[in-house]
């Protein structure tokens, strides 16, 4: 749970380029309003050209800075921002890839000889559905994921991947309209399914043949969680691995399914 | 006024399976001969059914009381063992899938019953599910474009079902299956392909409805311990077909999901040889809705049974070019799958 710190003391949180969400005013204790970046931790949206401005809050003197809802970015942008990450904390705030409920279903799937990821979303959204989708396949085989073959239309992608040693799969479907959701097991003596259609909160179950048990449900928004995961990392002196796991998943995520795709007119 | 039923083989298939179905159906149906291959498992099965029993396909065929024969044998005596069938003068079969394991088989059990006029069905029993019915017709009116087709299949051992729909001697557990040598390519070829022909075929006649022109098989691979990975195009369509065989836990799974333009469908199959109604189908819209729809308290092993009924009695037409279709259909699949494992899984 949250780290309690002296009231007056709570860490300065900036955003960047959005009025302030909700997260500083959940977290009372721990943080608190600042007027600019210099000493803060700095919240900026994930839209596209977001590695630069986080380059821009770093230059900027921010202690941490929190990406909100990180579009896919281009393999070279990933290279040079994972080179960047090790000197301040970066959380990307993925809202269907959760740090909470990953580290609930972490490893669950560990030694499962089948994985299986599905993904639907619109045509503008699907790059990211795949990138968190091949991010719960890391998550639950607890290893990387490596493409050995893929087939794409205009409207879906299959790919046949290893993920930690074992076999995976993925399904892509492109939907006419927004919304869409995301679905993984990692098929094992102990089954795992995670299902997520954001915003409801993310369901995770195992089955060992004794019967299911869903694991409890995070109810703490994901930008709280985020900010929060971000003051805790500042204080603690740590640096998570969120843009080495972000680069991971969307530079596998690209190779399926690039940004700019062959299908588009 | 039932309907005598000669069953050729006595595997769990039969015991587990057939014979509790049949049961089901007792005011249609009533086995009276079962035949082995020399197991001399038949005459315990045809012991608990009042059923004569031998050795061979011979005397059963010769047996006037059976007039529907049920083809319950390994998949690969199952062509010869339906044209014998023909040529001894049955014009009802139920043939446990696959009909055939070449084009050559398929061309000429089809082209043998269609001479003669016997009803013919295969026991690809998701496709009888009335669920699947219901699924397609949900797919054409939610006026969507089917995408995508992924089917994910899980399953512990057997026995667990077997349990509990009949009950075995001691001496008759079965027994474990040695694991393949997946690091020969030959093996895995030859393995994946009878694993599409023997546990994938449950859903390919469904597939066909939605995917029917196979394009190319992209990439396939061998899962251990038992299993495959397989993806494919057919008809604009993207398929994922994914099973695993596992030595325990969980139950079993085996779902059919399929992507369209406007919702994603799931179809739950019921595990095999239980009867615990139809599969249940979910549909997942992209606002977050989800809607289910009724089971039906019948499961698709009824309905083959059911379905070979009215055809036998001419109430329904035999389909004659759709068996034959949904056959090299699966053949071509399993071909292209072991294909592509010996080729090295490319795309």
């Amino acid at each position: 749970m949250s780290r309690v710190v002296p009231e007056m003391s709570g860490v300065p949180v900036f955003y960047a380029a959005a009025a302030a969400g909700p997260a500083v005013a959940e977290l009372p204790l721990s943080a608190r309003l600042a007027q600019g970046p210099d000493g803060a931790v700095v919240v900026v949206p994930g839209t596209p050209g977001w590695a630069a401005a986080v380059d821009a809050a770093k230059a900027s003197g921010a202690i941490a800075v929190v990406v909100t809802g990180p579009v896919p970015v281009a393999p070279a942008e990933l290279d040079a921002l994972t080179a960047r990450a090790g000197d301040i904390p970066i959380i990307l705030d993925r809202a269907r890839l959760r740090a909470d409920v990953a580290e609930d279903a972490a490893g669950a799937g560990g030694g499962a000889p089948l994985h299986t990821a599905q993904c639907t979303a619109s045509a503008t959204a699907i790059a990211g559905a795949i990138c968190d989708a091949i991010g719960w396949l890391r998550v639950l085989s607890t290893g990387p994921v490596r493409l050995r073959s893929a087939a794409t239309t205009a409207h879906g992608a299959v790919a046949l991947l290893d993920a930690g040693g074992d076999a995976a799969t993925l399904t892509a479907t492109v939907l006419a309209t927004d919304g869409g959701r995301i679905a993984v097991s990692a098929l094992g003596v102990v089954r795992t399914d995670v299902a997520i259609a954001t915003p409801q909160p993310a369901r995770v179950t195992r089955d060992d043949g004794s019967g299911a048990v869903t694991l409890p449900t995070r109810w703490e928004s994901h930008d709280r969680l985020a900010l929060r995961r971000a003051i805790d990392a500042v204080i603690a002196g740590e640096r998570p691995t969120d843009v080495a796991d972000f680069a991971h998943d969307a530079r596998l995520g690209a190779s399926i399914w690039p940004s700019v795709h062959p299908h588009k007119h | 006024m039932t309907a005598g039923v000669g069953v050729i083989g006595a595997g769990p298939g039969v015991g587990a399976l057939h014979l509790p179905t049949l049961a089901r159906l007792a005011d249609r149906f009533a086995v009276v001969h079962i035949a082995d291959a020399g197991s001399g498992r038949a005459a315990a099965l045809a012991a608990r059914s009042g059923a004569r029993s031998s050795t061979g396909i011979d005397d059963l065929l010769a047996d006037p009381s059976v007039e529907i024969v049920a083809v319950c044998s390994p998949p690969a005596r199952h062509a010869e063992q339906v044209l014998a069938a023909v040529a001894a003068g049955k014009r009802a079969i139920l043939c446990e899938k696959p009909l055939a394991m070449t084009h050559e088989d398929a061309d000429a059990v089809i082209d043998a019953c269609r001479r003669s006029g016997t009803a013919l069905v295969v026991g690809t029993n998701h496709h009888f599910d009335t669920a699947w019915a219901r699924a397609k017709h949900h797919l054409v009116a939610n006026g969507g474009r089917v995408r995508t087709v992924s089917v994910t299949v899980a399953l512990p051992p057997n026995g667990r079902y077997h349990e509990v729909v009949t009950q075995s001697a001691p001496n008759r557990q079965a027994t474990t299956r040695p694991r393949p040598d997946w690091d020969d390519p030959e093996t895995a070829a030859t393995v994946v392909r009878e694993l599409v022909l023997g546990l994938g075929i449950h859903d390919l006649p469904a597939l066909r409805d939605l995917a029917p022109r196979l394009e190319q098989v992209a990439y396939a691979r061998a899962v251990p311990p038992i299993g495959y990975a397989i993806g494919l195009a057919a008809g604009g369509v993207l398929v994922q077909l994914a099973a695993v065989m596992l030595p325990g836990g969980a139950d079993a799974r085996w779902r059919m999901t399929i992507g369209t333009s406007a919702d994603e469908l799931e179809v739950d199959f019921p595990p095999a040889f239980v009867h615990a109604g139809s599969a249940a189908v979910r549909v997942h819209t992209p606002g977050g809705r989800v809607t289910e729809y009724p089971q039906d308290a019948e499961d698709g092993y009824v309905a083959e049974w059911r379905a070979l009924a009215a055809a036998r009695e001419n109430v329904e037409p035999v389909e004659y070019d759709e068996i034959h279709a949904d056959a090299h259909y699966a053949i071509d699949i399993a071909d292209a799958a072991a294909q592509a494992i010996r080729e090295g899984a490319t795309s």
